[in-house]
């Protein structure tokens, strides 16, 4: 599994203006939304199982980073975003660190083997240093895209 | 009052192992919140806790580790502990699979 599979390149945000943990996921939905990605109709469906999700434990999994997700019948294929906070939100994060760097999934309810793999490829980048920090430093979409990209064709790897 | 003991006792109390093989259960595998109940389990013990899967050996302590593992439903994961609370390491890990990661009340729909 690479990025390129499941990354939705026009909703990537560089620039998150979310303070709360509640307007981070809002915003990357709405990301998702206005790139084509979702149906409006399933706008507050899916915020709304996003929330729930976080409430059963916080997907801050440490080094500033998080993958809040959820499942969602209406989304016949798996589709992710990113966004980068400059200032770190708040995200119960299971570290108590702020979170600077989100990976957002959301998935058809049939396939959590592909949930696992992206899970598994957004793991990998982030078991090296490097990636993480250059992500940190993303200011522009292109940036963010250029380290996907980067990260797929393994130029992280040691 | 300073009590030396012996070096093959120190020897002995540092190489206490324990190991078991379980198998995933759970229709996700090993996703975050699995994995987040590993790693927070995992922390509770003074003996150093590892899984071993498809060919890696992770430490359990670290959530993007265990993710890097991929372990789905089906697969078959070591848990091996080394230390003072080896044993009792080793059956919270094991008891956590067999009970499927369990959730308080819901079910496991919405990850």
């Amino acid at each position: 599994m690479k990025f390129a599979d499941f990354m939705c390149n026009e909703s990537l945000n560089a620039n998150l203006q979310a303070k709360t943990k509640e307007d981070t996921i809002r915003e990357m939905v709405k990301s998702l939304l206005d790139a084509g990605q979702i149906a409006e109709e399933d706008y507050d469906g899916i915020v709304r199982h996003v929330l729930k999700r976080e409430e059963l434990g916080s997907t801050g999994i440490g080094r500033c980073v998080a993958v809040p997700h959820t499942k969602f019948s209406n989304v016949k294929k798996m589709v992710g975003t990113v966004a980068i906070s400059q200032e770190g939100v708040d995200f119960d994060s299971l570290d108590g660190q702020p979170v600077r760097v989100l990976f957002m999934l959301i998935s058809p309810p049939d396939q959590p083997q592909d949930h696992l793999l992206a899970l598994e490829h957004i793991a990998k980048q982030l078991r090296e240093d490097t990636f993480r920090r250059f992500m940190v430093q993303a200011k522009k979409r292109e940036d963010i895209v250029e380290l996907l990209s980067e990260a797929d064709a393994n130029n992280f790897a040691v | 009052m300073l009590i030396i003991l012996p070096c093959e006792f120190i020897v002995k109390q540092n190489t206490q192992k324990s190991m078991e093989t379980v198998v995933v259960t759970n229709e996700n595998g090993l996703h975050i919140r699995p994995v987040a109940m590993i790693s927070q389990c995992a922390a509770k013990f003074q003996s150093k806790i590892e899984l071993e899967a498809n060919g890696q050996t992770v430490d359990a302590r670290s959530i993007i580790s265990i993710l890097l593992l991929a372990a789905t439903k089906g697969t078959s994961v070591k848990i091996i502990a080394e230390g003072p609370d080896h044993q009792e390491a080793v059956n919270a890990i094991a008891e956590l699979f067999r009970d499927g990661f369990p959730l308080d009340g819901s079910a496991d729909t919405l990850v």
